[in-house]
């Protein structure tokens, strides 16, 4: 894959609105479920705020960063994430869409090829 | 030039710049060269490389704004190009962090994500993901009468097939002001950064402990949103993942052509330790509740 393909799918929504139940049944489709040793895992598809994510992509702790630091890095973790996976990848996400300090956006939208943004019926909860 | 000695991890370090953090040291013989001296941008043959690192078998370049570049080489030479605005206390955190990760990967060590206490002349782990409550943990065993082996970053090595050693590590906790007041109230510790409530605590009654430790027995601990503590064995296969899954910094390994000798470390350590899952609701923290568990049901159990 070009190091410029737009190849992250959001899924945004708010927390309770179906989102892990969404994840399972779109990496059953696509064929990412695993089970490790017997234990499924919603591995392949993260929250795009995992501090382990962050910080692997980052190369330092985020606790020992600064909260405007970390929202400053974000969008080139995501970046760095869409290169290096290679692949389409689907990440949850419940933050607003907001901008770094930069004014850079902090879903990229050089890496974003879809965002599906799940709603639950207010009645149905 | 002046320099200061300093042990840990085994390993002698001289650095011409004071370390405040560690232990001072008289050593003949110098495993790690401190310099301060200009690095490079970029390596020449980066083969991975994140946000802020690029590294490759034997280099390791983390570049941080604001605060400066840190080059490792060899796992016997790291580089401070420090910003003229860094603190001295941020130069020492990451240096004791990702920095010091990449010098134990380079000399063959498993870097493991946990802190680690001294129980009886071995070595109890607590591995867990950032604010699971690891440093808290090992922190109030310590209050009890466990002395600190290392906290946050701890360093494997196997001396054979039945045996792995973790090596005395930095003898300070970082804690959250809020656990710093439940755990050490009216006290003044310096904080990690200015700007971050995190304190650097130094830990008590550890003098005489070895500078390396029999490794028995590792608790991942994680949270979850129930209110009860629950504790579990674990085996098979799925000690090796609990443990792979808490290397330090993994993304370091890939460019350092380590992973095939790391799969080997983690099988052969995952069949010598005994490993506990050990779940805490997240909020409240618990504290003492969470150390009585440990310490009835695996320590004493």
């Amino acid at each position: 894959m070009k190091n410029n393909q737009k190849n992250i799918i959001w899924l945004a929504s708010y927390p309770k609105s179906g989102n892990t139940w969404d994840r399972l049944f779109l990496q059953h489709i696509l064929g990412t479920y695993q089970l490790l040793a017997g234990i499924p895992t919603l591995k392949d598809i993260p929250i795009a705020s995992n501090r382990k994510l962050i910080d692997n992509y980052l190369g330092v702790d985020s606790a020992d960063l600064t909260p405007q630091e970390i929202r400053n890095l974000r969008p080139a973790v995501y970046i760095k994430l869409s290169r290096m996976v290679g692949e389409l990848q689907l990440l949850k996400v419940h933050d607003i869409f907001g901008k770094t300090s930069n004014g850079q956006s902090l879903f990229p939208a050089e890496v974003t090829r879809h965002v599906i943004y799940i709603v639950r019926n207010p009645l149905d909860v | 030039m002046t320099h200061f000695y300093y042990s840990i991890f085994g390993l002698s370090i001289a650095s011409p710049m004071l370390i405040p953090e560690l232990d001072t040291s008289k050593t003949d013989k110098v495993d790690v060269h401190i310099l301060l001296s200009s690095a490079p941008d970029h390596l020449d043959h980066s083969i991975s490389s994140g946000v802020l690192f690029e590294s490759n078998r034997t280099e390791f370049l983390l570049k941080l704004p604001k605060i400066g570049k840190f080059y490792v080489t060899n796992g016997d030479q790291v580089i401070i190009d420090p910003k003229p605005e860094a603190h001295q206390q941020e130069i020492s955190l990451f240096l004791l962090g990702s920095v010091f990760g990449a010098v134990l990967y380079q000399r063959g060590f498993l870097p493991l994500h946990g802190s680690a206490v001294d129980v009886n002349g071995k070595a109890l782990m607590i591995l867990g993901n950032s604010a699971a409550g690891k440093s808290t943990l090992a922190a109030s065993l310590n209050q009890v009468g466990f002395p600190l082996i290392s906290d946050d970053i701890s360093a494997i090595s196997l001396l054979d097939n039945s045996t792995s050693v973790i090596h005395r590590g930095i003898p300070f906790v970082k804690l959250w002001k809020d656990t710093l007041n439940i755990l050490y109230p009216n006290a003044e510790y310096t904080r990690i950064r200015p700007q971050i409530m995190k304190y650097l605590v130094p830990v008590n009654g550890d003098t005489n402990l070895p500078p390396e430790i029999e490794l028995s027995v590792i608790i991942n601990l994680t949270t979850h949103n129930y209110s009860e503590f629950k504790t579990a064995e674990v085996t098979g296969a799925q000690k090796f993942i609990v443990l792979r899954d808490h290397a330090y910094r993994d993304q370091l390994i890939q460019g350092m052509g380590l992973m095939e000798n790391h799969f080997l470390m983690l099988t052969k350590l995952a069949n010598q330790i005994e490993l506990f899952h050990v779940q805490r609701p997240s909020i409240p923290l618990g504290i003492e509740a969470l150390r009585d568990l440990v310490i009835n049901e695996i320590i004493v159990g």
